[in-house]
């Protein structure tokens, strides 16, 4: 484990600004999905550590993996309603490890 | 023979001229779809690709940074490998050199050219003094800011999406609004008059005027600044800021210029190609053919005639035109572009989807499954064939008006009449039993007409 800590991101989507576009799918298809019925963006879980999910809402934390680019921040800068607030924190060492 | 030419060829790489959605989506699909050669995209503004749809939405009241809207950073562009030229205009296109020209006299030779040159405001004929505002770009967004907070009132030339956007932040920024409309119904362009009236009782319940088939006589000012509108009625409202919106015009004099053919907007063929094989034009300058089957057939022309070209402004098709455009240009594969058109809009709060085209609707059916306005979708028909679906606050409507007319599919007038039908349920049932008919043996099953 290295001493720098893990960063992560924590990932908001504001469903109800979302809009189906499904640019968020195209930039980070690894960490976001988008429901069949509503076309709504959604955290996949595989990828994510999903917090919490209601009808407004839905966030996680993604562990960005090594310094590996993961798209989320591009994802949310693609997003054309700014449904996608994220936010980067580097928890300490060994909290977010396996 | 022909691997050596490509190879040669492939060093000039893409020009893209237009630094919008549409251009930044191009260069980003061409990466992504592991082209190499070199990119560059020709920028007017001196802002990087940026999304425009806040600029009448949330950016004009959340005090926002510029920064926030580019579609991505430094870095990310760096990513990209994109060469970006800002402020730069092209002037001319040598299409037997296959390069373009710069204003600052530079060259780019091309292998492939795409124009994604956007569309620019249309003005009003008349003297417009300091007060009257446009809104296309970051820059007028940010000028427009400035001055809102502080305004008692507001006029807003024009019902469309971006009118009524602004009339919905000023609204609740406490300013007064009065919308000029020159037809009699909101955002008639894009939406069915049913949907139309819908939106425009929302914006009249929270005080906003309308004034349907007026337009601008003149604008009135003191001197130094605006102080009123004078409308062809000669009613004159009282107020000091302004904002004209009243749709857009293609950018399309280059192509012109170059010897393109232009009528409304660059003319493309199906794969979004111009006349020259090496140029293709997307988003918003962009004529292209579109029909309303299912996507897969390609365009169909009605009667042995040309098929009937739009143009459309709209995130959906800059990106995925530009998506087309460059898996073309990746892959050397050409397959015809047909998509499902969809846009969006927020006022008051309610979202607003659209999927298809409105427009040549004869019938409308107006869902509500409950006794509110809102939620609320309008089913538009033409010929009893589904060809649009407006939503209020609905997306699963929205999502299943997408699919259903992807495969040019739909309800009847009929059946959307029925007490308590829901476009999301048909379409469900309608895709089960598609499934179960793909299952049989093959048959007629679509009737002609």
């Amino acid at each position: 484990m290295s001493s720098e800590g893990v960063r992560s991101v924590h990932v908001t989507i504001d469903l109800t600004k979302c809009i189906g576009a499904g640019a968020c799918v195209r930039a980070a298809d690894r960490v976001f999905g988008q429901d069949d019925d509503t076309g709504l963006a959604y955290l996949l879980d595989e990828q994510v550590d999903v917090l919490r999910a209601s009808e407004d809402e839905t966030s996680g934390n993604v562990v960005l993996d090594g310094g590996g680019h993961t798209h989320v921040e591009e994802a949310a800068r693609a997003c054309p309603t700014r449904a996608i607030e994220i936010e980067t924190t580097t928890a300490p060492s060994g909290q977010a490890g396996d | 023979m022909r691997a050596h030419q490509t190879l040669a060829a492939r060093q000039a790489g893409t020009v893209v001229i237009g630094g919008g959605q549409a251009g930044y989506q191009v260069a980003w699909s061409l990466r992504h779809a592991g082209y190499e050669a070199p990119l560059h995209l020709i920028c007017a503004e001196r802002h990087p690709p940026y999304q425009r749809p806040p600029l009448s939405k949330h950016f004009l009241h959340d005090g926002s940074d510029a920064s926030s809207l580019w579609l991505a950073d430094p870095e990310q562009l760096e990513e990209l490998r994109v060469t970006i030229s800002s402020e730069a205009v092209a002037t001319a296109i040598d299409r037997g050199m296959q390069s373009v020209h710069l204003a600052d006299g530079g060259r780019l030779p091309y292998d492939h050219l795409v124009l994604a040159t956007g569309a620019r405001n249309r003005h009003l004929a008349m003297a417009a003094p300091p007060g009257v505002h446009h809104i296309r770009s970051i820059d007028d967004a940010l000028a427009l800011r400035d001055e809102l907070p502080s305004a008692r009132h507001l006029v807003i030339v024009g019902a469309g999406f971006i009118g009524l956007e602004i009339a919905s932040i000023a609204t609740d920024l406490g300013t007064e609004v009065d919308v000029v409309e020159l037809s009699d119904s909101a955002m008639a362009r894009v939406v069915s008059p049913a949907m139309g009236r819908v939106m425009a009782e929302r914006h009249r319940e929270r005080g906003v005027r309308f004034h349907w088939g007026r337009t601008v006589r003149r604008f009135l000012d003191d001197g130094s600044k605006l102080s009123g509108v004078e409308l062809d009625d000669g009613r004159a409202i009282v107020t000091s800021l302004a904002v004209i919106c009243i749709g857009v015009a293609p950018n399309a004099e280059l192509a012109r210029q170059s010897g393109l053919a232009v009528d409304n907007g660059v003319v493309v063929g199906d794969q979004l190609h111009t006349g020259d094989d090496r140029i293709a034009a997307i988003g918003d300058c962009a004529a292209f053919p579109f029909s309303t089957g299912p996507v897969g057939t390609g365009p169909v022309s009605t009667g042995g005639g040309e098929p009937t070209r739009v143009r459309l402004e709209s995130v959906q098709n800059a990106v995925d035109q530009a998506e087309h455009v460059a898996a073309e240009i990746a892959s050397g594969e050409r397959v015809p572009y047909h998509r499902v058109p969809w846009f969006w809009s927020e006022q008051f709060g309610r979202r607003l989807q659209i999927a298809g085209l409105a427009a040549g609707a004869d019938e409308e059916v107006v869902v509500q499954p409950t006794s509110a306005p809102e939620p609320v979708s309008v089913l538009c028909f033409r010929d009893s064939r589904l060809i649009a679906v407006e939503s209020v606050d609905r997306p699963r409507d929205h999502m299943a008006g997408r699919r259903l007319l992807a495969k040019g599919l739909g309800p009847t007038p009929q059946d959307a009449r029925v007490p308590g039908f829901d476009l999301a349920q048909w379409a469900k049932a309608a895709a089960s039993g598609a499934a179960e008919r793909a299952a049989e043996p093959p048959k007629e099953t679509r009737a002609a007409g």
